[in-house]
Formats: structure tokens, sequence, C-alpha cells
């Protein structure tokens, strides 16, 4: 196995190098340091998408977990390898979103839990200003009324800065309707809270 | 109006912590990285293999859409520009001239965007991988340098076109999209795209018709349900404002505070304050008064946020202003405290509630009231004991040595 070659440190390194296509074949050729290359690459993140997408980092293990199983399982119909992340992310999306059904009846029902331990104004840096996490606790309550389609898609573009075409795929829909959710989540938040694009040098 | 950065999680901690993803990756490695994958049978992928480079030409153009795994996109990539080297924003033809006038631009990679009267585009996305243009009306005509490292995507409204080295062009009326394609291939997605993904090659063309997606327009203008109180916009015809007026927000939407405070003074602050309709211009007179260095000034607008306003998103924010204007400012630690519990009587976000618990314990402290202040730091620290002011809050209610 070409992996037993390397030192750790020298395959550490190594693997940071290899696109996710290289692993996806990797694994698929029954090589375990690849999928582990896999998780640790898109483990945290997806992690923190999910968290964020449900408000909550309760269910964030199960959700997780249960999404690189799918994808491991399931990895030799990924016919384009290269979109691992976007296939994985949509996986998980899924169920986070039946998640978010659940909850959001089981809050109209009076049986809400109120485990929101992942709001985004609870997630402000330790140095954040109070207006600061003011806005996030405007944007966290814009969030909570919009539709969970309109949701989902904001935090992947806003927050997360996914691409368009990443969302619309991660979303299951088509680009412009991706940038119809986005906009009508936008346009709520901005009443109140302008959400304006980095520049970068 | 608060402000944010996209995308935020630059500025965000993680909510997701080490020993949390450590069990994921135990469960996973005990249970998935164990058993093999199902990997294709290698007739299968031969066969595959074969029938793939048969279709390449027309597969490549689909794959492309999703990026090239194999070539990793630079990491210096940088936006695409026009030739000129301004950069690609908008783009607009001019409305005047004859139905044949047009507007040609050229872009740095060798592409061309030409655009018939009245039409006009934005840049919506420009990254290295990656230019979405939208067509908001008009009819544009692209062509395109083949690029593997760079998606274009047109968006004009009812679908969405992909292209990668092609010539083509789009025209977006009211009534419908038509899209015709002289060289190369173009992929046409969205809800109304009959099977809602079409490809279109060489001398093809398509219209699509605006009536197949009017639930769509309806779900887009569906009217704000919210039952906030809403507030006039912000413009000087609705302020009622002077000349003064539109000078002093001019001068402080500047960050030149000393020069709106001069413009007002203390007597314009004041009538300003009781004429102002709105949150945002409260906010920015007491701005004009705290950071022109009149801290006093600053009271009154601030209150007016909060007993005229209090169900807005921000009162708590202005309670909390004032809270610390009246304690490390002004020396007065009574009207301070009543400033920091209104804050939380606000229903101030979590990370607001815990300043203002904190805050809340000092200014009882140095009002004399010790039996409010250890009271006060009890509740701080029954709700935050790992706090990151604890510390503080037990130095300030005598609690230090506890």
């Amino acid at each position: 196995m070409a992996a037993a070659l390397y030192s750790v440190k020298e395959r550490s390194s190594t693997i940071r190098s290899i696109a996710d296509e290289d692993l996806v074949n990797a694994s698929l050729d029954e090589e375990r340091w690849a999928k582990e290359a896999l998780f640790r690459r898109h483990g945290r993140p997806l992690a923190e998408l999910v968290a964020r997408v449900l408000g909550s980092t309760q269910d964030v293990e199960d959700v997780v977990h249960d999404a690189f199983i799918r994808a491991f399982e399931r990895l030799d119909t990924l016919r384009k390898p290269e979109q691992f992340r976007a296939w994985l992310t949509r996986i998980a999306v899924n169920r986070a979103r039946k998640l978010l059904r659940r909850r959001r009846l089981e809050a109209m029902l009076g049986l809400a839990r109120g485990d929101e331990d992942a709001l985004l104004e609870r997630q402000a840096g330790r140095d954040a200003s109070p207006e600061v996490r003011a806005d996030l606790a405007i944007v966290d309550r814009e969030l909570k009324k919009a539709p969970i389609e309109h949701r989902i898609a904001w935090i992947l573009r806003v927050v997360e800065g996914r691409e368009l075409t990443e969302v619309a795929l991660i979303c299951g829909c088509s680009l412009a309707t991706a940038k119809r959710r986005i906009r009508a989540t936008q346009r709520r938040i901005q009443k109140d809270v302008t959400v304006r694009g980095r520049t970068h040098g | 109006m608060g402000e944010l950065l996209a995308p935020l999680r630059d500025d965000l901690e993680s909510p997701i912590d080490g020993p949390r993803m450590d069990r994921i990756f135990e469960g996973l490695r005990q249970y998935d990285f164990r058993r093999p994958s199902r990997r294709r049978p290698r007739m299968v992928i031969i066969a595959a293999a074969a029938i793939g480079s048969l279709l390449l030409g027309a597969a490549g153009v689909a794959s492309w859409l999703y990026g090239d795994g194999r070539a990793p996109v630079d990491e210096g990539a940088s936006p695409l520009r026009l030739m000129s080297g301004e950069p690609l924003t908008t783009l607009m033809a001019p409305r005047g001239g004859n139905s044949t006038s047009s507007a040609g631009f050229e872009l740095e990679d060798g592409s061309s965007i030409t655009l018939s009267r009245g039409a006009r585009i934005e840049a919506l996305e420009n990254t290295g991988s990656e230019l979405v243009l939208g067509l908001e009306s008009g009819r544009a005509a692209f062509d395109v340098r083949p690029n593997r490292r760079r998606r274009w995507v047109i968006d004009a409204g009812l679908v969405s076109i992909a292209v990668v080295g092609t010539a083509f062009s789009v025209e977006h009326s009211d009534a419908a999209v038509m899209v015709s394609v002289t060289r190369g291939e173009v992929r046409l997605e969205g809800e109304a795209v009959s099977g809602r993904l079409v490809r279109l090659v060489r001398g093809e063309s398509m219209t699509v018709r605006r009536e197949v997606a009017e639930p769509e327009a309806c779900i887009e203008e569906a009217p704000n349900q919210s039952t906030e109180e809403t507030e006039e916009p912000l413009t000087a015809e609705s302020s009622g404002g002077s000349a003064q007026g539109e000078s002093w927000r001019t001068l402080a939407a500047q960050r030149a505070y000393p020069e709106a405070y001069e413009l007002l003074g203390s007597a314009g602050i004041a009538e300003e304050t009781a004429r102002a309709t709105q949150v945002d211009e409260l906010f920015a007179l007491a701005d004009v008064a705290r950071l022109s260095g009149h801290p006093r000034d600053a009271v009154q607008p601030l209150e007016r946020i909060i007993e005229g306003y209090a169900s807005h998103g921000r009162a708590a924010v202005a309670a909390f202003t004032l809270g610390r204007l009246h304690l490390e400012v002004l020396s007065d630690p009574h009207r301070a405290r009543r400033a920091f519990e209104r804050t939380i009587q606000l229903g101030a976000p979590p990370g607001l509630r815990e300043d203002a618990l904190a805050r809340l314990v000092e200014a009882h402290a140095r009002a004399g009231d010790r039996a409010a202040a250890r009271a006060s730091a009890a509740e701080y620290l029954r709700r935050h004991p790992e706090g990151r002011l604890a510390p503080q809050v037990r130095s300030w209610a005598g609690l230090a040595g506890e």
C-alpha cells in the first residue's frame, strides 16, 4: 500500500494535498486511511453546519455519524467523486431538515425542548461587541421564522460561504430557486441588519 | 443599522467541541472504517470508461458544472475583470439610440459580452472558480473562452444557463426567456424548464415562458406578515428634516461626529430626538453625542429607544449602552443599574444578558448597595459558573475569597 511507505508526519502533509476525488477512489479500493482522511477533512465543518441549521448541538453527532456511514456505504454510487463534499453535505442536510420539521411541529404543540445552544448569537467570539451579539440575535430570530428551505439555503450561503451552485446542489433545487430562497431570507433580515460580503485585500 | 460580514462563520466560534468530534470519529472507526466500501466490478468500470470516452464531448460540459477535482482551483485564482482592469460588477447598455444599439464588453480572459439596448447584467458571484451573472432584462450575447477552472452561470430568472467555452445569447423579457446557441453547448436549469434540465447545442434555441412559473412569482411577492411595528424609511422627505437635518445625517453616516455635533448642538440633538421616527436615527443621534465628547446628550435618544421602541430587536442594546454610559462616563451608578436591569427585562440575547448581569453587579457595588450586588452576583454565578466575567463579578460583590 502506498500509504505504508510514508512516515506518519509525511503522510499527514501528503494527505492534505490529496484531492477529494483521489481519497474517494482510494476509499473504494478499501484504503481505510482514505476514509479517515475524508472524515478529518469534512467532519468538523459538516458538524458545524448541521448545528447551525438545527440551532442546537443536540442530534449533531447522530446526523454526522449517519451521514458518513451512508456516504461510505454508497460511495460507489457517487458518479463525480470531486463532488464528495456537496454530496455528503446533502445527505446530512436532508436528515437535519427532517429533524427541524419535527422540532417545529413539537414547538407548535408546546413540546419544544428549548435546547438552542447553537444559535448564531451564542457563537459570537468572546470579544464580540454587544451590538454584534444583538445583530446575530436578530438574525437568529428571523431564521427561526423563515421557511425551513429558506433557512437552510441562507445558512449555506451567508453563514458558511458556499458558492451558489453548491447551495443548489445541496438543497436539491435549481440555481434560480436557491437564489430566490436566499434573497427572501435576506430581505427579512436586512430590515434590521445589513449583511454584506467581506472584501479581501 | 447593524452590520455583519459574510461569510458569518469567519467571525463565529465553533459550536462543536473536540470531545464531540472524537466521539463521532470513534463511532465511525468502530463501525465503518473497518468495512469495505462496495466497489464497482472492474468490468463495469471498463465498460463505463469506454462509453464515457465516446460521450466525452457531451459529458464534458455537464462535468464542468461541478468543478474538476483533479485540478483544484488555484488558491490564488482571482475574480474575472474587464480587459481594462476594472472589476466586473454591473454592465449596462444605454437605453437611448435605436433598436440595434448595443454595448460590448471585453473581459481579461478573452471572453466578451454584448448587451443590447436597455440590457443590464450584474455579477452575483465572481471568484476564481465561478462567475455567476444575473441578466435582469434585455438581450445579451456571450462569447465565453474555454477555461477548465472557471464555471460561467447566467441567471435569467426563470432559467439559469451553465456554460463552458460557448457562444450563445439570452433574451430576458417580462413574458419569457429565450436562449440561442451559436457555438458549443449550454445547459438550462429551472423549474419552468421542461424536465427541469435541458441541454442545447449549436443551432438550437429554447423559449421558456413565464406563465408556467407564475406560482413562484406569487411566493416571491408574498406579503410580509411580520407583526413588528413598521417604521418609515429613512429618507429626507419622510423625516421632514431641513437641509440642516440632512446634513447631520450625512456627516453621521460618514462618522464625522464632531462636525455633526457642531451642526446640531445640544438643543439640536434634543429637537431631532423628539422628531425622530425610527430607531436607526435615534442611535445615530446618540452616536453623534457620545463620540463627539458630549455623552450627556446621548441619554435622551437612548431613553427614547428604550421607552418608545421596547419591542425593537435593538432596544436591549440601547439599554446596555445607556447603562455603560451612566456607569463608566457619567459616574451615575444608580441610573446605570436601572439601565442594566432594563436590558435584562427587554429580553437581551444570552451573550448580552451575561454582560448586563455582570455590569449590574458592578453598578450595585458602586452605588453602595452591597446586598443587591451579592444577590446579582449569585444570579450571575448560578447562570454562568464559568462565565468570562466571573472573577470580576466575585470581586465586585466581595466574594473573591469564596
